[in-house]
């Protein structure tokens, strides 16, 4: 078999490609000989210092490229204790380096560290703590305790600014040893400090220390302090900025009068040239907006528009954050953007995950007014390239035709070009739509009836087929041959995918309730031996029991009514579940708010509290997004086969397939007259399925 | 936060790896190269694992990861990568392979000021050039930071004095013999034109960039032609001596649709006064950059007609009308798309270049010194062979490439420009101010 080679190929290649460097490697090691080792060595102990620092640059260098040089462990040493800040910094790094695999020898370094942070130049004094924090021993706690506590309250911002965070690496080292012993209220009374670098720092430290253990609530921000946090915000630079609005949205206040004077103050924020300063401040008012009347909603909407425009023309990776996050702003205010679409219309170099998610938002912000010019910005996109861009442009078409009933005309239009041109991929997707469309519009099948015997000869995929045969079924009065169409397709019934099987079952059903001129009977007669004798299907065998038992039973008519039924509107909904969209508001600018999933359910870090679980099955009815997920969790699956764990306890995520739309559909028009309203899930779909099969049976 | 940044080339080589957290195991590299940047899968620039995310861009021939636990900043890890790019580029000509290579020791020392246990600390290239101490091989020659560096790699023990004052990005101390600030305004236009004729888009991301040469602490204030600017003062007057409003200052500025500033504009003050004041860091930077798409002038006309007139033969007609002012001059490019399977293709033009480049599917004209109110034409007899596929030809849009001195689209006017020393009352400054129109993404569908 070809494709099984040319994956075992794949995986020799992959395979190889992690081989390759460690090869390298390892004749690497070989070739750097003894007397290179030596040369650096001398190197390292002459008497200048140039010829001690570039021996140092190239010990450096050596390290990076995967030699081990941890011989010259001890003549690199001999050169901490030198007053050249650059030569410090060099042999620091190649403690960092060590100090993961070598521990003990970076004890030996201590004392150095201790004399350094009483050096009178403030950078050394940082340097020192700084990089003491990074080695990754129990004992050094020991020395790093008392020059930390006195760098926590130095004169220097920097050095307080640098101790800052290694309150917090001393935590992560002994979480115990750190609370018990005040570092922590220490790091805490640094929120108030005059240097906002420095608050910015001890907020980022402390707000990190509560993710730690959040229920010993190391940092709950109380509004005196806020006061504080917004003199800092307008001083520091960015990166604290970011870090204060992130501190300000965990802030949660029912006072109207607070919140209005944190959101008014972060409202300059928007004009920050960093778009993560501007999405933290988004976050944050986002936070606080439902507690404020209309009128200042909508100023702070107006407000936070334009900076969210301003966004898409930065590079594609941080649009593409931005557009994430403007989809979920957009499903909690639809009408934020007064000016319409065309911003989110697409470019023709964006990349392809860029053009996804704004054909996301220009269906999301279809509307009577915009209609026009969406369907002919639209109608470009079908002629496109890529394949999956079009495909999902045929669906927002469809989208935007249940959205906006008036243009249901011009869409149908579009989508019978493209039967004219009959190229398979479009056809079928197209088919796919049709149906849903029909559903709710039946009376356009008339625009439909010329084509369809082309069409079906183009329809290779289950999904594409399964609505064909429902099509027909349907409208098997309308359409003339559509004795002759179905019979075609049930002639190769035994081939077919589950779900065509299904479809074509009730199709054939449906024909002869409505026509009953006998004609079909030969049809539906070999569709149900198929179903009842060679079919192994559980679901096909039992519905095709029950249809036999409707069709036998003396009321003809009634079986007619109950499968021939009237049938409700196909609800357009693609917004996520309330709960789970506000979950995901207070998760902006983060991973989670791009995944549009709450983060425990992607990554699994253990504490699923009763809340957590709740979200979670809010979050798995929605539909929609596990679609979109599957990359991510076939990248899981990979993970998972290959072995290779590092460090997480990666919880599987769910990855359930989600039953196809058409199958539940055709169900569900069985028992429309007796089970009544539109599912607006599948999920919900399944049960009422279930509950109606049993009533029926009991008939 | 930041567990840590990684540099590969393409051929997925790491060449930089610094680890700032003690979560990551040291296969970490592997599992990069292969289910990240060997993924042909993976179509976002951001992918998770278990419980790591990998956010990467891509510069030159280098990819930069990142790699963070749990659920981090995403918008931040993408900023950060951002910078780290324009800090290292401040520094070189080139960043790619080669000068990551021959800099080990820098980029490691660049990273450790950026970044502390994965927290990021400062980005701002001038307060990171000043506590750095490793000198870059290779360097831009012209870059002011080198320059600034060999005055202030030998105090260095002052550097970190002022990395934590309010005012960050300015050391103090400062000294130039002429005092210069230059601002250069630059304006992309972006076009977007249906095939019927219609602007579909048509906005200006417009830029100031700012060279500040000055001594001291100087504060700046500089004011543009900003409508609501003029309605705010329009107003004041209006109290002050009670005439009657004078409507035609207030339709004279134009309208900003959004405006972002360098972090050394005082904010507040921005959104109370609409007033533009700060102390300028020293050398090169993006002060403002703005939005506008009202009342945008577009500097070309272009009709194109392509018929298809068989099979085997497309013709092209296009033309162009230059709509600014007489004076000024421009060097306009066009890249014009043609089906794959041309056989023949000779365009004619009545001024300028033009060819078919078959590399590149693209019909190429190119005018310089194209005046103000002009009109041309380019005119094209494509031939088609036959190909046994007749796949469909998306017809990719027009696009357009040019530079306009002395020209802004959006109608932008630098109104003034106050430099004052408060130490010194009789501070002197030389003021430059220079526009330009370029071509963002303008494209042109038919």
């Amino acid at each position: 078999m070809i494709p099984s080679t040319w994956q075992v190929l794949l995986f020799l290649f992959k395979r190889w490609i992690v081989m390759v460097p460690k090869i390298f490697q390892s004749s690497r090691q070989k070739a750097f000989k003894k007397s290179e080792t030596s040369e650096l060595q001398k190197g390292l102990v002459s008497q200048y210092a140039n010829e001690r620092i570039d021996a140092v640059k190239r010990t450096i260098a050596a390290m990076t490229v995967g030699k081990d040089v941890s011989s010259l462990f001890p003549d690199v040493l001999k050169n901490l204790a030198t007053r050249d800040v650059t030569l410090k910094k060099l042999v620091y790094l190649y403690l960092i380096n060590y100090a993961k695999t070598h521990p003990d020898l970076c004890i030996l370094a201590v004392n150095t560290f201790v004399k350094d942070s009483e050096e009178y130049n403030p950078t050394v004094r940082a340097l020192a703590i700084r990089t003491m924090g990074c080695i990754r021993v129990t004992k050094i706690i020991d020395y790093l305790a008392y020059p930390l506590r006195k760098a926590l309250k130095d004169d220097h911002p920097y050095v307080r600014k640098t101790a800052a965070v290694c309150v917090v690496k001393m935590f992560e080292l002994d979480p115990q040893y750190c609370s018990s012993n005040g570092f922590i209220s220490q790091l805490q009374a640094l929120v108030t400090d005059p240097n906002p670098v420095v608050v910015a720092n001890a907020v980022r430290s402390l707000a990190e220390i509560h993710d730690f253990e959040p229920e010993k609530g190391y940092f709950n921000l109380v509004y005196t302090m806020t006061d504080r946090l917004m003199v800092a915000l307008s001083e520091c630079n960015e990166w604290g900025r970011i870090a204060i609005l992130s501190a300000l949205s965990r802030f949660r206040t029912s006072d109207v009068k607070e919140a209005e004077f944190i959101c008014e103050r972060v409202i300059p924020q928007f004009q920050h040239a960093n778009s993560g300063v501007v999405l933290a401040a988004v976050k944050v008012i986002m936070t606080h907006i439902s507690l404020f009347s209309e009128d200042f909603k909508n100023f702070l909407y107006k407000k936070m528009a334009p900076p969210l425009l301003t966004l898409l023309s930065a590079d594609p990776e941080i649009q593409y954050v931005a557009l994430r996050n403007i989809n979920l702003i957009l499903q909690k205010q639809p009408n934020i953007f007064e000016k319409g679409t065309r911003v989110f219309f697409c470019k023709y170099n964006d990349p392809l995950y860029i053009k996804l998610e704004k054909l996301k938002i220009i269906t999301m912000l279809a509307c009577e007014e915009n209609i026009n010019e969406t369907l002919s910005e639209l109608r470009t996109y079908v002629s496109e390239v890529d394949l999956e861009f079009v495909k999902q442009t045929i669906k927002s078409l469809g989208d935007v035709a249940l959205k906006v009933p008036s243009i249901i005309n011009d869409c149908i239009a579009v989508f019978l070009e493209i039967f004219e041109v009959n190229i398979s991929y479009m056809v079928q997707e197209v088919t796919v739509v049709m149906e849903t469309l029909l559903r709710q519009y039946p009376k356009k099948i008339r625009l439909l009836l010329p084509y369809l015997e082309k069409v079906l000869e183009e329809l290779g995929d289950p999904r594409a087929r399964a609505s064909m045969a429902w099509i027909l079924g349907e409208f098997c009065d309308s359409v003339r041959d559509s004795t002759k169409l179905l019979s075609e397709m049930v002639s190769t019934i035994g081939q077919e995918d589950l779900q065509v099987q299904l479809a074509l079952l009730t199709a054939t059903v449906k024909l002869n309730l409505t026509l009953r001129n006998g004609e079909p009977e030969a049809l539906l007669r070999k569709v149900f031996s198929y179903s009842t004798n060679v079919s192994s299907n559980q679901d096909l065998r039992d519905r095709a029991f029950m249809y036999q038992r409707l069709m036998t039973s003396e009321n003809i008519d009634k079986a007619a009514s109950i499968v021939c039924s009237q049938k409700p509107t196909v609800e357009h909904n693609t917004n996520l579940p309330k709960l789970l969209l506000d979950g995901l508001l207070s998760e902006m600018t983060t991973l989670a708010s791009v995944y549009h999933r709450l983060p425990e359910s992607f990554i699994g870090q253990g504490k699923f509290g009763a809340d957590a679980i709740q979200q979670r099955a809010v979050e798995e009815l929605n539909v929609e997004e596990e679609n979109a997920q599957t990359s991510i969790e076939k990248g899981a699956n990979v993970e998972n086969l290959l072995d290779l764990d590092f460090g997480g306890q990666g919880t599987p995520t769910s990855s359930e397939a989600a039953p196809s739309p058409s199958l539940s559909n055709n169900v569900l028009d069985l028992f429309m007259s007796v089970d009544s309203p539109a599912p607006s899930n599948q999920l919900s779909a399944a049960g009422h399925t279930r509950s109606a099969t049993e009533d029926l049976l009991g008939l | 936060m930041i567990s840590g940044v990684f540099f590969f080339n393409l051929k997925g080589d790491n060449l930089i790896c610094r680890t700032f957290r003690h979560d990551l195991k040291s296969s970490i590299t592997d599992v990069i190269r292969v289910h990240v940047l060997s993924n042909p899968e993976l179509r976002t620039p951001i992918a998770t694992f278990g419980s790591t995310s990998y956010t990467y861009v891509r510069n030159e021939d280098l990819y930069i990861v990142t790699v963070a636990k749990g659920n981090p900043n995403i918008i931040l890890l993408l900023e950060f990568l951002e910078r780290l790019v324009e800090v290292l580029s401040r520094y070189f000509e080139k960043v790619n392979e080669s000068t990551i290579k021959e800099n080990f020791a820098f980029i490691y020392e660049l990273l450790d000021e950026m970044i502390d246990f994965g927290i990021v600390q400062m980005t701002e290239p001038h307060a990171i050039s000043r506590a750095l101490t490793i000198n870059p091989v290779k360097k831009k020659e012209s870059s002011i930071l080198s320059m600034k560096r060999s005055t202030s790699s030998q105090n260095v023990t002052s550097h970190s004095i002022d990395h934590s004052k309010s005012v960050p990005w300015r050391r103090a101390g400062i000294r130039y013999r002429r005092n210069t600030i230059y601002l250069d305004i630059v304006e992309r236009l972006n076009l977007l034109i249906s095939s019927t004729g219609n602007v579909l888009r048509s906005d200006i991301s417009g830029s100031v960039h700012m060279r500040a040469l000055l001594s001291g602490m100087p504060e700046c204030q500089f004011g543009i032609s900003d409508k609501l600017d003029f309605k705010l003062k329009h107003n004041e007057n209006r109290q002050k001596s009670s005439r009657s409003g004078n409507d035609s200052t207030a339709s004279e500025g134009i309208t900003l649709e959004d405006c972002q500033f360098h972090q050394c504009v005082k904010l507040p003050e921005f959104e109370n006064e609409r007033k533009i004041s700060f102390i300028p860091p020293d050398g090169e930077v993006e002060l403002m950059s703005y939005r506008s798409h009202e009342n945008v002038h577009i500097p070309f006309r272009i009709h194109p007609i392509v018929e298809q007139l068989s099979k085997q033969k497309l013709i092209y007609r296009i033309s162009i009308r230059s709509s600014y002012p007489h004076k000024l001059s421009t060097s306009l490019s066009l890249r014009i798309p043609v089906p794959d399977n041309v056989a023949k293709a000779s365009p004619r033009v009545n001024r300028g270049k033009s060819g078919y480049k078959p590399s590149e599917n693209i019909i190429s004209w190119n005018i310089p010194n194209y005046l103000g109110d002009m009109d041309l034409i380019l005119y094209a007899e494509v031939e088609l062979s036959n190909t046994t596929n007749q796949q469909h030809w998306s017809r990719p849009p027009i696009s357009l490439d040019f530079n306009i001195q002395m020209f802004a689209s959006s109608g932008l006017k630098v109104k003034y420009l106050h430099v004052q020393e408060p130490s010194n009352s009789k501070y002197k400054s030389i003021k430059w101010v220079r526009y330009s129109t370029r071509a963002g993404t303008c494209e042109i569908r038919f």
